[in-house]
Order: structure tokens, then C-alpha cells, then sequence
């Protein structure tokens, strides 16, 4: 599997996961951070529109942004943690519906740390954590993810895609 | 030890096996009855009915009649069903980061 769970039991309250990618840190921190919509999955932007896109204040207490070309706006996360390439960390304001954000929403907490294993390889880890913020109202989310259009779906388009891919 | 520590530790040991495991993720997808899953994994129905009491005394899991069968699912209160959900999350959104590095021209 490409994508490891560090420990599957984990914290009742957080997630861990790993990646190994084949490129210098430099580049897997600048992908990360920069070019947020060239892998975020589709199906889980805030908004909709011609040209969206994810934009990132580079600093901490910046500002993490979906923006589209017809001028819509929406703030979802904020930046706890700028240390490329090392570092990055936000804080996560999404709710469980996925909706645009109250501005004092519960916010969970997302760290990303960037190892180098050589010149070219990169090891990525990931903790998303303090996920008791979002404690209520998941159960038509879990039923929408988990039906046809879910994730099941998603997952099976990446592995078709990582199949041909080689 | 508070009553929340206690019940995240035994969510955590529910979790230690991998047949719970296994029921747990089935239940992630949407209700299922123990009929329904003892089809879909390689354990008995008492087995399944084992199981099930495990995850539910651990707060995973709640259950609810419908006309004459009982369904399971995970509970929609718990932070648990949270977990499962971001757990799937990121391992696609990594997934696909990975894809996109790997195909990006590196720094000079």
C-alpha cells in the first residue's frame, strides 16, 4: 500500500499516516503547500466554480483560502507552522458537513512534517489531531461518504490510476 | 482515570483485533445486520454478535431495529466514526500528492 497508517489503532483522537515520495524535500514541501489543489480530492472543496483553486498566506496565522475566478472566497484553514521544508502545520475549521466554516468553528489540528531520506526521496508524515472538535453530526456525512458516489469511488479511480501508472 | 480516558481505552483495544477492525470499516460504509457481515467475513454469527457487543461496549458502535432485523453502525456521536472518516480522507489526498510530486520538475 502506498500510503502507510502509522499505527492502526492510533489515538482515539487522531490520525497518523506516512508517504514516501520520490523527490527532494524542497519539492514535496512546495507541492504541498502551494499547489494544494493539483492533489486535493475534488470532491472535497468548499465551493464550486471556474478556476478554483487553494490559496496559502506563506506565514503563520495566514490564511488557508478555496478561491474561484468569478470572485468566490472561502477561509477554511490557518497556518500554525511555516518552517519549509521542514515544517507546515494548520489548523483545520472544516466542519463535518463539509460547509463553509463559522469563523470560531471547533478547529482540529494538521501537522506535516517533511524528512529527508536522501537527495531525491522524501518521507511525509502526517498527524491530524484534536479531532474531538468535530465531535457531532457526522452520521449523514459517514452514510454520503460511504455510499455510491464515496469513497469507495475515490479510492478506486486512484488505484485504476496508480495501476496504469505502473 | 476519567470516564472519557477509560472509554477511548477500551476503543482502542476494541480496535487491537483485526476482525473488529474489519467490522468496524464494513460499518463505515453504512448499516449493515449481523447476517450482513458474517457474509462478508470469514467468522460465524455468534462470532459477529461477539464482536459487535465489543465495539458497542466501547462506544463505537450503536445499533437500532428495522422491522424485524437489528442494524449496526457506527456511532454518529462518537469522535471514533470522526477517526475513520479523516483515516480514509488522507490516505487518498496522500495518495494523490504523492502522484503529483513525482511528476513535478524539481527544483534547480
Amino acid at each position: 500500500m502506498t500510503v502507510q497508517t502509522d499505527n492502526p489503532a492510533g489515538s482515539a483522537t487522531s490520525v497518523s499516516k506516512s508517504v514516501e515520495v520520490a523527490v527532494p524535500v524542497a519539492t514535496a514541501y512546495r507541492v504541498f503547500t502551494e499547489q494544494t489543489s493539483t492533489w486535493w480530492p475534488a470532491e472535497h472543496h468548499l465551493i464550486s466554480g471556474p478556476g478554483l483553486d487553494v490559496r496559502l498566506e506563506p506565514h503563520v496565522g495566514g490564511r488557508i483560502t478555496d478561491v474561484t475566478d468569478d470572485g468566490q472566497e472561502c477561509v477554511w484553514g490557518r497556518v500554525t507552522a511555516w518552517e519549509p521544508p521542514g515544517l507546515f502545520a494548520f489548523a483545520w475549521l472544516i466542519g463535518p458537513d463539509w460547509g463553509v466554516p463559522h469563523p470560531d468553528a471547533p478547529a482540529s489540528q494538521v501537522t506535516v512534517t517533511f524528512t529527508p531520506l536522501d537527495e531525491r526521496r522524501t518521507r511525509v508524515d502526517l498527524v491530524h489531531s484534536g479531532l474531538d472538535a468535530h465531535g457531532d453530526g457526522w452520521e449523514g456525512l459517514l452514510q454520503g461518504v460511504g455510499g455510491e458516489g464515496g469513497w469507495g469511488r475515490i479510492l478506486e479511480g486512484y488505484a485504476a490510476a496508480a495501476a496504469a501508472a505502473g | 482515570v476519567t470516564a472519557g480516558t477509560a472509554r477511548r481505552t477500551a476503543a482502542l483495544d476494541a480496535l487491537g483485533d483485526p476482525t473488529r477492525r474489519s467490522v468496524f470499516e464494513r460499518l463505515g460504509a453504512g448499516p449493515l445486520s449481523v447476517g450482513d457481515l458474517a457474509r462478508e467475513l470469514p467468522v460465524s454469527r455468534p462470532a459477529v454478535s461477539q464482536h459487535l457487543k465489543v465495539l458497542k461496549d466501547a462506544g463505537l458502535v450503536v445499533s437500532r431495529p428495522v422491522g424485524t432485523r437489528r442494524l449496526y453502525q457506527l456511532d454518529p456521536q462518537g469522535v471514533a466514526a470522526v477517526r475513520a472518516y479523516f483515516d480514509r480522507f488522507w490516505t487518498d489526498a496522500l495518495a494523490a500528492f504523492k502522484e503529483v510530486a513525482e511528476q513535478t520538475k524539481e527544483e534547480s
